[in-house]
């Protein structure tokens, strides 16, 4: 059961987006993001909407997929609303219930707030739907390249990333097995306070700690056998190429940001906030 | 292919605080010599250094004294060790802790990349070592999914994709049930039948009776050397350095002593059969 579970939350299907360049992605969702940071008008959020639903449905993920990313944020979003809400004071007071008030100011703060986070982790999972991990690290690998001549491990790091990936799963299921032993031996879980359970963790900790170390130790040979050192002079099976698609996506996320950061000053409707 | 010359091999052992306190010799003046597309066992009890002896063969470890040559290149030579280790392919025992890509094809691909081998080639060559080592229906898997025997073959699809001219196994069915062991075996078939020289460092004495050498190691050197019928005849000996002779081998040890006329050469059941059939 243990070894099912995937990393990342990658959703299989065949569609334009899956099939992009991941570096396009990474790219666009940063640009995305500070889009929506950036702006703040009805329009562009109506644009960013608009966007997002396009974007949705080319990917061909189903629509409570995407939304199953926002319920590890509920509580974040809800106690930042409920301050922003009853803290921020001006304009006209809309409701006043005996010490707390809501104003104007507040009201719109809130709703902007709520906005701008649910499209924030709606656009990124849409990235970590359509992108398996390793694509995301060698995306990764090829955008921070520059970073080299000022003698950042680019290289190791994605490697490094990409070895967790593939012992992620490992590991989960030698944690199943230790904790099996070790209740087996009369070792208890699930009673008693936080401290006490967070003790009970020690055992079950060092020795998946050891036996990491020994699994990294192995690995390292069995690497070394087959000739890694580094990624000097290294050639790659599956490299990066830019498609036609790629150039058109961004094109059209240029479009995008072009709309958005003007969007409110040239569309009659427009009224902003501040 | 392969040549050890008075090979001796020392490490250091430390104390709690990180000290060092002594030096064990886990090699002792060992000289070996494997032939170009012959299989080779190497047989011991644990500890007996016959892992080290592996990892010497392609540079893993150096000689504290004496040498190794790997297709002609001494080990201690810096400038040839990619060479080496390309010649010179060595699958682990523990088929988890060697596959290094997220994705099967991509496991096969990592020893080419890292030679440096043009993209279009890497594919050429991993589509060719799945095909050889059958593991062509899994290989958009994650290597997670796969069998202990499975893992193994996809280890050796690994290395061969590396296209070595040996291929060096350090107790590559220690951890398989009694079918993955089949499976490795068959692999062993196959790279023998490519003219690939093959070091199976093992302690299962059936494994060992296909070999066309055997040597047997005992705390650190090489006590015996012959063919696996001059090996496994000698019973008492390989009993006194911690081996159990194959079942056939004790079988035909039994019924010799109880007065049938059986030759010592026989080590396999069929062999056996065919010689009881026959009396």
């Amino acid at each position: 059961m243990i070894r099912d579970i995937t990393i990342g939350q990658y959703y299989k299907a065949k569609s334009v987006i899956h099939r992009l360049d991941p570096r396009v992605k990474l790219v666009c969702t940063l640009l995305f993001l500070i889009s929506l940071f950036l702006t703040r008008s009805v329009m562009t959020y109506l644009l960013a909407t608009l966007w997002l639903f396009v974007v949705i449905k080319t990917s061909k993920v189903p629509f409570r997929f995407v939304m199953r990313g926002l319920k590890a944020i509920v509580i974040l979003l809800v106690v930042t609303a409920m301050l922003n809400l009853f803290m921020l004071k001006g304009g006209d007071v809309l409701v006043k219930i005996g010490r707390f008030t809501i104003t104007e100011a507040g009201l719109s703060a809130t709703v902007y707030l709520a906005v701008r986070l649910i499209y924030l982790i709606i656009g990124s999972s849409l990235m970590t739907l359509t992108t398996t991990p390793t694509q995301l690290t060698d995306g990764l690998e090829s955008l921070l390249g520059p970073l080299k001549k000022i003698h950042v491990p680019v290289h190791e790091i994605a490697m490094m990333m990409s070895i967790a990936l593939r012992f992620i799963p490992i590991l989960l299921e030698e944690t199943d097995k230790i904790m099996k032993a070790q209740l087996a031996r009369g070792a208890d879980f699930e009673n008693g306070n936080i401290f006490h359970r967070v003790k009970g963790m020690i055992p079950i900790l060092v020795p998946l700690f050891v036996s990491a170390f020994r699994r990294a130790n192995d690995l390292a040979l069995a690497m070394e056998a087959r000739c890694y050192h580094g990624g000097e002079g290294r050639t790659r099976m599956k490299p990066l190429h830019y498609q036609k698609r790629d150039y058109i996506a961004y094109a059209v996320m240029i479009v995008y940001m072009v709309l958005s950061f003007c969007g409110g000053k040239w569309l009659p409707l427009h009224f902003w906030v501040f | 292919m392969i040549h050890a010359k008075s090979l001796t091999y020392d490490y250091e052992t430390f104390d709690s605080e990180g000290n060092a306190d002594g030096v064990v010799r886990a090699l002792d003046d060992i000289s070996v010599d494997i032939e170009h597309g012959k299989f080779v066992a190497i047989l011991g009890r644990n500890g007996s250094g016959k892992s080290t002896l592996a990892k010497q063969m392609n540079a893993l470890l150096l000689p504290t004294s004496g040498t190794v040559w790997v297709d002609g290149k001494d080990t201690k030579n810096q400038d040839d060790l990619w060479d080496i280790r390309q010649s010179a392919g060595m699958v682990f025992q523990n088929p988890d802790n060697q596959i290094v890509g997220t994705v099967v094809e991509e496991d096969v691909g990592f020893g080419p990349e890292n030679m440096g081998v043009p993209t279009e080639e890497i594919w050429v060559r991993v589509n060719k070592c799945l095909k050889r080592m059958g593991m062509e229906p899994f290989r958009y898997e994650s290597p997670n999914a796969l069998s202990g025997g499975q893992k193994q073959r996809l280890s050796i699809a690994g290395i061969l994709a590396m296209e070595p001219k040996c291929v060096i196994m350090d107790e590559p069915t220690a951890m398989l049930d009694p079918g993955g062991r089949r499976e490795v075996m068959k692999a062993i078939k196959d790279l023998l039948a490519e003219h690939l020289s093959v070091v199976l460092i093992t302690h299962y004495m059936e494994e060992a009776v296909e070999a066309d050498y055997i040597y047997v190691m005992d705390s650190g050197h090489v006590v015996m050397t012959g063919t696996p019928v001059e090996i496994f005849s000698d019973t008492e000996t390989i009993k006194k350095y911690g081996l159990q002779p194959p079942q056939v081998v004790q079988v035909v040890d039994e019924l010799i002593k109880k007065g049938v006329p059986l030759n010592r050469n026989i080590l396999t059941t069929e062999e056996l059969v065919q010689a009881l059939c026959h009396q």
